[in-house]
């Protein structure tokens, strides 16, 4: 059995960092694993988070699902639920790896 | 074949001499370039937090256990993308990208019969590729 590699073009890549969506979809995806891992922290469960926001579990989700659509309001809520308090940090993006870590939602204690 | 795709820990696809990476296919059409700008910001976050934490952040879902079957979502948006997860010793997994079809973004998320079985036929042939290629994955036990 073989195994080739095979780079992806760096038009795609250098577009992929460029894209507003892409950074949005990347910074919402960190928001989302660090909500998972704060509610297993918390020993809670979505449903439980969704009781504390005041919201049904299925709106929860579906604020999560928005991904890139995620808004800060929203954020706000999920973040004053959990207990927590959240900032949005600008950063260089030079060195760093393309696409991702431009903006990053940094949950706090 | 197994291809990887460089740039990435473990993400690989199936293919032969002349078949195109499946993130290149979509960027190379019109209508799906944007989808393809998406999907890289995605898989470097697969590769950054692992299949079992995107899971849990119900950024993917796992569709059949057994087979390492797994549906990643692009939230907000219909692209989907059916893949096999292959998992080693020391929590080493492979991440093969099996094809891209749109999903439901209402409250259904069921996937429609025929992609199903298109999948889990796929993920059978990876699974065999793949154990030929990296030894058996943790999921052997589970199927059937």
């Amino acid at each position: 059995m073989t195994c080739r590699e095979e780079s992806l073009s760096s038009e795609l890549l250098e577009s992929a960092a460029k894209d507003p969506d892409g950074v949005a979809l990347a910074a919402a995806i960190d928001f989302s694993i660090d909500v998972s891992e704060e509610l297993e922290r918390a020993g809670m469960t979505q449903t439980e988070l969704a009781q504390r926001m005041g919201v049904s579990r299925s709106a929860l989700s579906q604020m999560l699902s928005e991904s890139s659509n995620l808004t800060l309001r929203s954020v706000a809520k999920i973040v004053h639920a959990l207990g927590k308090s959240f900032s949005i940090k600008i950063e260089d993006s030079s060195g760093v790896q393309p696409a991702c870590n431009h903006l990053r939602t940094v949950v706090r204690e | 074949m197994l291809i990887k795709i460089d740039g990435f820990e473990n993400l690989y696809y199936l293919g032969n001499e002349s078949s195109l990476n499946p993130l290149e296919e979509l960027y190379r059409r019109k209508s799906t370039r944007s989808e393809a700008r998406l999907w890289v910001v995605y898989m470097r976050k697969l590769d950054l937090y692992g299949i079992d934490r995107m899971v849990r952040a119900n950024q993917a879902r796992m569709l059949d256990a057994g087979l390492s079957l797994v549906e990643l979502k692009l939230h907000g948006e219909a692209y989907r993308f059916a893949c096999y997860v292959h998992e080693l010793p020391l929590e080493v997994m492979n991440t093969v990208l099996l094809f891209e079809f749109r999903g439901h973004q209402g409250k259904t998320s069921a996937i429609p019969k025929e992609i199903l079985v298109r999948a889990e036929a796929q993920a059978r042939i990876a699974r065999c590729v793949c154990e030929e290629y990296f030894g058996k994955g943790r999921y052997e036990n589970d199927l059937s």
